[in-house]
């Protein structure tokens, strides 16, 4: 699937989506904005387009936004979810170029995995669920419990 | 008596590069940023059908030089970034110098790292780059922090 971010084209595996939400579906947990998935508050954070700030989900976002809930299969195997992420944009995406990044490039706990050109010839960079949260554990402050988010691991 | 040919290479000091490490000048590149790199390494450059990384010291500057980092089969090429183009020169083997003669500017200069050796050009003792060491991770932090 395609993820729209501002300027920034995100490529993630389409199972790796377990929920797409509105804006209106935004509840709210002292300073942590939810959405609820089979019972669980799963908190809702969104970056900007150059990945140099994450904060929580804005809960008053206009209409055109989406909330995205990734998941993963944990080791035992049934799909977890743990975060989800507000983005402007989705769209299903058909046969990507992909290319790598040279990793020197890199700052360490970058997501992006490599770069893809789309069928519109649109450059754009492939990330997964597991690289985003390492980055987003790298990046936010964990100052209170008053969410689930971020886990340990 | 022997010559040899160089590049001549201007940033904010003069550099030089031994003809193989040079492969293509590009004028009109397709350069895609990234975001979440290094601080001068921020761009990748589409170049011969492959993605190839940046190297920019200074501000926007779309001559780009292609060069061959040897013994990097990770990243066998790397484009930097240069606000005029380089010049071609042939040095004599008197005009190598046996060792960088440092300024107390030039001590200073991260590119030194990466001298393979150095030459005289024009009566100024200039580093000849290895392009495989500017890909050295204490070298890109050294450029950032200078």
């Amino acid at each position: 699937m395609g993820l729209r971010l501002g300027a920034l084209y995100l490529a993630l595996p389409g199972d790796q989506i377990s929920q797409i939400n509105l804006p209106n579906d935004l509840q709210r947990h002292l300073n942590m904005p939810y959405i609820t998935l089979a019972g669980r508050r799963i908190p809702v954070l969104q970056v900007d387009d150059q990945l140099s700030q994450v904060r929580a989900a804005d809960p008053h976002a206009t209409a055109g936004h989406y909330i995205i809930s990734l998941a993963y299969a944990d080791a035992s195997g049934p799909l977890v979810t743990r975060f989800a992420l507000q983005v402007d944009a989705v769209q299903k995406l058909a046969e990507l170029h992909h290319y790598p990044i040279p990793t020197l490039m890199q700052r360490p706990n970058s997501p992006l995995l490599g770069l893809f050109t789309d069928q519109a010839q649109q450059q754009g960079f492939v990330t997964d669920v597991q690289a985003l949260e390492r980055f987003f554990n790298h990046l936010i402050e964990t100052p209170c419990d008053d969410h689930d988010y971020p886990l340990a691991g | 008596m022997t010559t040899t040919t160089l590049w001549r290479v201007e940033l904010d000091r003069p550099l030089a590069l031994l003809e193989p490490s040079v492969v293509e000048l590009v004028t009109d590149g397709k350069e895609l940023r990234v975001p979440y790199c290094q601080t001068v390494l921020q761009s990748l450059l589409w170049w011969r059908g492959q993605w190839i990384p940046i190297l920019r010291t200074t501000g926007h500057s779309p001559t780009l030089l292609v060069m061959r980092a040897l013994n990097r089969p990770d990243c066998p090429y790397i484009a930097l970034a240069m606000a005029k183009a380089p010049q071609r020169c042939t040095v004599t083997d008197q005009a190598f110098a046996p060792a960088l003669a440092l300024d107390a500017a030039d001590a200073q200069s991260p590119w030194h790292h990466c001298a393979l050796s150095a030459v005289d050009i024009e009566s100024r003792i200039v580093p000849i780059i290895d392009p495989a060491l500017c890909l050295d991770e204490a070298f890109l932090e050294g450029l950032v922090t200078a």
